[in-house]
């Protein structure tokens, strides 16, 4: 499956993570699209939707970690 | 709008999605809003939505942001006084379950015990180390072999403590008249082990006939001697799991309908002789779900007197209730060693029952110090490192991260390490399986579901307790 994505940083966390989620293939960047492959033909709609979940959650998750670190700072004042 | 607090979120099937955040407020919605909250463009009803539901502030400090803080902080447990005593003052047993968890010793070894000298030390130690309530679980190897040890514990701990509370773990092989005297105390409850019908715990457990009929007549007869302060708990092979309905049955003929449903634990000696206990998750699952979903059928009418699993109750008192964290497999930070403790035969200190295994199975030796020497507070203190599951990668992007816990000598016990990534963990397979049920069962509209689930959180019945974003 491919996608296209941007950002250097979270890239490498989609790919990082979904090689945990999938020890058994091959998770690669090419400068334009992440692959995974040896996805069997029934699993590739389940991994793709897998795939772009992470990367959103990636990408969510990099931009509201400053108030995250803001909220806990505030607690912790 | 200032800001969301931030989400997390996790498909519950093709369509639609839970989103959670930190302090453990969650919802249901679909694809749409996780486009929109992407790319930051959420409507105004979104916003509506988000801000009455308190999971979004319009300015810093509002009471929005003070209301997150406070259910935030409230998600948090600093470490407390020692309060759950496990004491093990025999390592023997007069059974040889081959899943038993201990590694434990012959029923005429010697050095097994603890010595006068261990017992003293013990006394002292909790003197020192518990402040006003104590609950003990006496633990074995089968602890009702040194019932004169047990009553010296009981004795003191009720002249030293303002509250006191035993919990007898024992494989009730045996009931003498001595063991019949020291349960009769209403501060004292008898837990043992029932793995369904007689055939099933002889296949497992006690190996004869006369063994399993012996059992089956001292469970019997411990029922109607104390009522509710008996409990069982079994442990099931999913390799040789009963049909759901029988297995309630077992448990419904001695009055019990709270039911702990365990699989063999992959510790101590099951480690060795059910090596495929890790690997029959999904059996496991099948068998779970369907075990509650005949509960929820018998529980039908019932207002009272009704069926229950245990853990799956506490996760949804964990998703619903802030502060439900009294339970040292489900809270975050889980601090070891501290309010929890077990004193081993020897006079070890070990912050789990766990840990004891792995130290006698000789994994790795997480004693924290012994009843002799005190408490060693380096050791204590480099295992807190995965305490707090919020610091995890994996964890700080789950949903269900302020209700879970983190488990670290479980992790070292089944990967030989503590820094597996949390998927590939038993824990987080085990919890996400439950967490996922728990909210397919809060969104179900099934009013048998709906009924089922208010009874076990006590609740008027029917409810709907999901929070939906259309």
């Amino acid at each position: 499956m491919k996608h296209t994505i941007e950002d250097a940083q979270i890239i490498q966390d989609v790919v990082d993570r979904l090689g945990v989620i999938y020890p058994d293939n091959l998770v690669e960047y090419d400068d334009k699209f992440i692959s995974i492959r040896n996805v069997e033909a029934v699993d590739v709609p389940n991994v793709r939707q897998v795939a772009l979940d992470q990367l959103i959650r990636s990408r969510y998750d990099a931009n509201s970690a400053n108030l995250r670190n803001m909220l806990y700072t505030r607690l912790l004042r | 709008m200032s800001s969301v607090f931030p989400l997390r979120f996790r498909r519950l099937s093709e369509s639609s999605l839970v989103f959670a955040n930190e302090a453990g407020q969650f919802f249901k919605s679909n694809d749409r809003f996780l486009e929109r909250l992407d790319n930051e463009k959420l409507t105004k009803s979104d916003q509506e939505f988000l801000f009455d539901h308190a999971m979004a502030s319009r300015r810093a400090g509002d009471i929005n942001e003070m209301s997150y803080l406070h259910r935030l902080a409230s998600r948090l447990r600093p470490p407390t006084d020692l309060s759950y005593v496990i004491l093990v003052p025999t390592l023997r047993c007069d059974l040889a379950c081959s899943y038993c968890q201990v590694s434990r010793a012959a029923i005429n070894a010697k050095g097994f015990d603890w010595s006068d000298e261990t017992l003293l030390n013990v006394k002292s130690y909790l003197s020192k180390s518990v402040s006003k309530r104590i609950q003990v679980e006496f633990q074995g190897g089968e602890p009702t072999l040194r019932l004169d040890l047990m009553s010296q514990i009981m004795d003191f701990c009720r002249e030293h403590f303002e509250e006191s509370r035993f919990i007898i773990c024992t494989n009730l092989s045996v009931v003498n008249e001595a063991f019949v005297d020291i349960i009769s105390a209403e501060d004292v409850f008898v837990s043992s082990s029932l793995d369904g019908s007689p055939d099933l715990h002889r296949k497992q457990r006690t190996n004869t006939k006369s063994q399993t009929d012996e059992f089956f007549k001292n469970f019997s007869r411990v029922g109607e001697l104390i009522g509710d302060r008996l409990s069982a708990l079994p442990t099931l092979d999913s390799k040789n799991l009963p049909a759901p309905s029988d297995f309630l049955d077992t448990f419904d003929h001695y009055n019990m309908r709270s039911v702990f449903l365990r699989p063999v634990v992959y510790h101590g000696f099951a480690r060795k002789r059910h090596p495929t206990s890790k690997d029959h998750q999904s059996v496991w699952q099948k068998f779970y779900e369907a075990c509650i979903y005949e509960m929820i059928a018998r529980n039908i009418g019932e207002t009272s007197d009704f069926y229950e699993e245990y853990y799956l109750t506490l996760i949804l008192k964990r998703l619903l209730r802030p502060g439900e964290d009294n339970h040292i497999d489900l809270r975050s930070p889980n601090w070891l060693g501290y309010d929890h403790q077990l004193i081993d035969y020897d006079g070890r200190i070990y912050p789990s029952d766990e840990a004891r295994m792995m130290a006698r199975t000789g994994q790795v030796d997480l004693s924290i110090g012994d009843v002799f020497a005190g408490l060693d507070e380096e050791k204590r203190g480099a295992l807190q490192g995965r305490a707090f599951n919020a610091l995890d990668p994996w964890c700080s992007q789950c949903p269900y991260q302020a209700a879970c816990g983190s488990d670290p000598i479980d992790d070292l016990a089944r990967h030989g390490r503590a820094d597996v990534p949390k998927p590939a963990t038993a824990y987080c397979q085990k919890h996400l399986h439950i967490f996922d049920f728990a909210m397919k069962l809060i969104y179900s509209e099934d009013k048998k579901n709906q009924h089922s689930l208010a009874l076990w959180l006590g609740l008027p019945s029917p409810i709907f307790l999901g929070d939906v974003l259309q």
